[in-house]
């Protein structure tokens, strides 16, 4: 089916199908097409903030977009990025999480996001004094014990750090890539400080002290997402919030310390959570307007820009596609993107007939079964 | 009579509202935020170009703040070297880059990128060792640029309108790490689509600025200003005491203002302005624009009916809708003379205006005018009756059905 319909829009003038993936980290087009919204502001700010918003509302899609603004820029007065995902911290509500083992779930994270930082940015480690890359190289094998950070030098052996990004940390996957030889120079420089360094596990303080000293961030923002993605919690908000509170908890005092938490979280778990009363929240919500923007703005990328509605494939009886699409569905950027793809398939499955434009029954036969298969939230 | 399209002169550059806004934004460079990006998206001949030599060139280091600037330029401007600083997609290069195959494209966009990165390396003194890859360039500049401690301008010229593969190029090798410095205002200019830049900061946070026409006053000088230096330049001004004349035709259009002066007539006015077609392509490009050029904006659906009444035959009726799309909509969309903007597409406004005076100017052209505008009418006409009748799309379409019927004699 995907086959086909990669032909059928390749006829058209597509390069790709820029509504196969629901899952925004999946995608790996987001960077191009990710639109703006007003609370981009608050999530960039370097404050502590909580975004609101139920599954397919373009949580993760922010989150990855925070992050990956930062994994570019690599310090220069950004934060160091650290992408905290709950459901590879648990498996289920069952358990309880402390605060020490937040912390150690988001050092590990941090560690590896670090290395992987660095293996993009080899020069911010190779322009460091001795001393200095003594006590960086001593926080990652501190950290980096199961497995050893000889494990993850193995996987810059070809000198291309893109393998790390996809399997660690994906804010990096669309940076530019070093020389191979300046990865390789990391990698020696690494192995060569003295392996006896420093194995014992470090603080997060120490790691905050150490990003910001020696590397130069400015502070350190911890994006916690996924909340709403693990077995139990879906129908226990409560119980969910409980979860994460302990760390939640910190909030103010972390801030003190540069250490910026970021939630983002669906809004029936907010009255739960302990954030305290301060922090800025916001809802992320979606007018039909700006719903048909996220086609619009996919559809000019998937075809270079040649155009910028699915108007242009329609004959003259079918305008507004985008806006008929946003009043049909749920305001939410997931619902959206599994209808525009559903529209495709059906002229896929007529093009084959014969069919070179949009048709009023393709449209209706996908709000059919947009409305009878299943929304997809539900499907997801 | 020679009409001549001028070569950029520091003296001749007549002053654009738009530089206030650009010293304003340079001045913020060094508040400790990462400046917006800066993007000026205009047609062909309104002065992007000059505009951007001018920045780097004279404006800049007239500012108080002396920021440092590079200029990309990636349509080479004409009869001019790229001096220090500056580097200039040459013609060859840009060739290179059309005839690579897909295969060979990101190859020749690196190679041709690595020149630009070496020349621009060796003038900001920081090239090491003799043959240095293309990432170490990129690492050199950018490490020259982030650890000065000064403002940096960086004027990438004619971006949208050059090969996109270059434009990936340069966002990862230069632009993308640096919109992250934040003593780096990167200013984008060019025509046409946008680029979709992967780089939130270059594309989300970016900010369009307007160019805008030359106002009355800086139309009659840069006439006068020609007809003074005429023996230099080689511009020779025919109707200096006629700039209001002139002013009327070109509304301020920087290029045609000046070759209108020239004594230029409407018909040479367009030639100039689709001089960015290859030449094998610009009469068939011509004909299209003129079938097209009297709708405000044109969908696939009005292709054949205003191609068919152009030339008086019915060969694009006959077309399927993907070959029509090929043959006529992608080589239009490829001169970037045309572009998508709400529900349809349009000709650049300056352009189409020439085009549209052409058949005007011209009696014999006036019959293929209103074959035109009879054919949009009953077009329009057709489609209206598609709709409910007081629906707003019918509404709509009967106004352009009576708009065009209006200007077709004897109906």
């Amino acid at each position: 089916m995907e086959d086909a319909l990669q032909y059928s829009l390749q006829t058209l003038g597509f390069r790709f199908n820029p509504f196969k993936h629901l899952e925004a980290s999946q995608d790996p087009h987001l960077s191009e097409y990710l639109v703006g919204h007003h609370s981009f502001n608050l999530v960039n700010e370097q404050v502590p903030a909580v975004v609101l918003a139920p599954p397919g509302a373009g949580k993760t899609a922010m989150l990855i977009y925070t992050a990956r603004s930062c994994a570019l820029a690599f310090g220069r007065n950004r934060p160091f990025p650290i992408m905290y995902a709950l459901p590879e911290a648990i498996g289920d509500t069952s358990q309880e999480l402390s605060l020490d083992q937040h912390q150690a779930h988001i050092l590990r994270r941090g560690a590896t996001s670090l290395f992987t930082g660095l293996a993009f940015h080899p020069e911010c480690f190779l322009n460091l004094t001795a001393a200095d890359q003594y006590r960086v190289t001593g926080l990652l094998r501190g950290l980096m014990q199961t497995p050893p950070l000889d494990y993850y030098l193995g996987l810059l052996s070809t000198g291309n750090p893109q393998r790390l990004a996809n399997r660690f940390d994906r804010s990096y996957t669309f940076l530019p890539l070093p020389t191979p030889q300046s990865v390789n120079e990391l990698c020696r420089s690494i192995k060569n400080t003295d392996q006896t360094a420093n194995l014992s596990q470090p603080s997060l303080q120490e790691f905050a002290g150490i990003v910001q000293d020696v590397l130069k961030f400015q502070k350190i923002f911890v994006l916690v997402d996924g909340i709403d993605g693990f077995a139990g919690s879906a129908n226990n908000s409560q119980k969910a919030a409980q979860l994460i509170n302990p760390l939640l908890e910190q909030t103010m005092d972390w801030a003190g310390q540069d250490l910026i938490i970021k939630g983002f979280f669906p809004p029936e778990v907010a009255s739960y959570l302990a954030f305290p009363g301060s922090i800025q929240s916001i809802l992320l919500d979606w007018t039909s307007d700006k719903l048909a923007q996220v086609l619009r703005r996919r559809v000019y990328c998937a075809t270079d820009g040649q155009f910028e509605t699915l108007d242009a494939l329609c004959n003259i009886g079918l305008r507004g596609l985008e806006n008929t699409l946003a009043e049909v569905v749920i305001p939410l950027p997931r619902e959206i993107i599994w209808l525009a793809n559903r529209l495709l398939l059906a002229f896929e499955q007529r093009h084959g007939a014969g069919g070179e434009t949009l048709l009023k029954s393709d449209l209706d036969q996908a709000i059919e079964a947009y409305q009878t298969q299943g929304f997809a939230v539900r499907a997801t | 009579m020679t009409i001549k399209i001028p070569a950029y002169q520091a003296d001749a550059f007549r002053d654009r509202p738009i530089l206030a806004d650009i010293k304003q934004a340079v001045e913020q460079i060094g508040n400790g935020n990462v400046q917006s990006p800066i993007v000026i998206q205009a047609e062909r001949g309104s002065g992007k170009t000059w505009l951007s030599l001018h920045l780097h060139r004279v404006i800049l280091k007239e500012l108080e703040s002396h920021p440092n600037s590079l200029l990309l330029c990636l349509a080479a401007p004409q009869e001019l070297q790229a001096e220090k600083n500056e580097w200039f997609l040459s013609q060859e290069d840009a060739l290179k880059l059309a005839q690579a195959g897909e295969e060979a494209i990101t190859a020749t966009a690196d190679e041709v990128l690595e020149a630009g990165l070496g020349k621009l390396a060796k003038d900001l003194g920081v090239w090491q060792g003799k043959k240095p890859s293309i990432g170490e360039l990129s690492a050199w500049i950018l490490n020259k640029i982030q650890s000065s401690n000064e403002a940096w301008v960086v004027l990438v010229d004619s971006a949208y309108e050059s090969n996109w593969r270059l434009l990936e190029a340069l966002e990862e090798r230069l632009l993308g790490a640096l919109a992250t410095m934040t003593n780096v205002l990167i200013l984008i200019t060019g025509r046409g689509k946008p680029y979709p830049w992967q780089s939130p900061y270059l594309r989300t946070q970016a900010r369009a600025l307007p160019l805008g026409q030359l106002g009355a006053a800086e139309a009659k000088r840069q006439i006068q200003y020609y007809d003074e230096v005429k023996q230099n330049l080689g511009i020779t001004i025919v109707s200096k005491e006629k700039w209001e004349q002139i002013m009327e035709q070109s509304r301020g259009h920087p290029l045609a203002n000046i070759l209108l002066a020239q004594g230029a007539s409407v018909d040479e006015v367009i030639d100039k302005l689709l001089d960015v077609v290859a030449e094998t392509d610009r009469p068939v490009i011509r004909d299209y624009l003129a079938a097209l050029c009297p709708l405000d904006h044109f969908v696939e659906d009005h292709l054949a009916t205003m191609l068919d009444a152009y030339f008086d035959k019915e060969n694009y009726r006959k077309m399927g809708r993907l070959e029509l799309r090929r043959a006529v909509l992608d080589k239009l969309i490829q001169t970037n003379l045309v572009h998508w903007r709400k529900g349809g597409y349009e000709i650049d406004e300056n352009l189409r205006h020439y085009l549209r005076s052409s058949f005007h100017d011209n009696p014999d052209q006036q019959v293929i005018w209103h074959r035109l505008c009879s054919a949009a009418a009953n077009l329009y006409k057709g489609w209206a009756d598609q709709f409910p009748k007081n629906s707003a799309e019918a509404h709509h379409y009967q106004e352009q059905a009576t708009r065009f019927a209006e200007l077709t004699p004897g109906r």
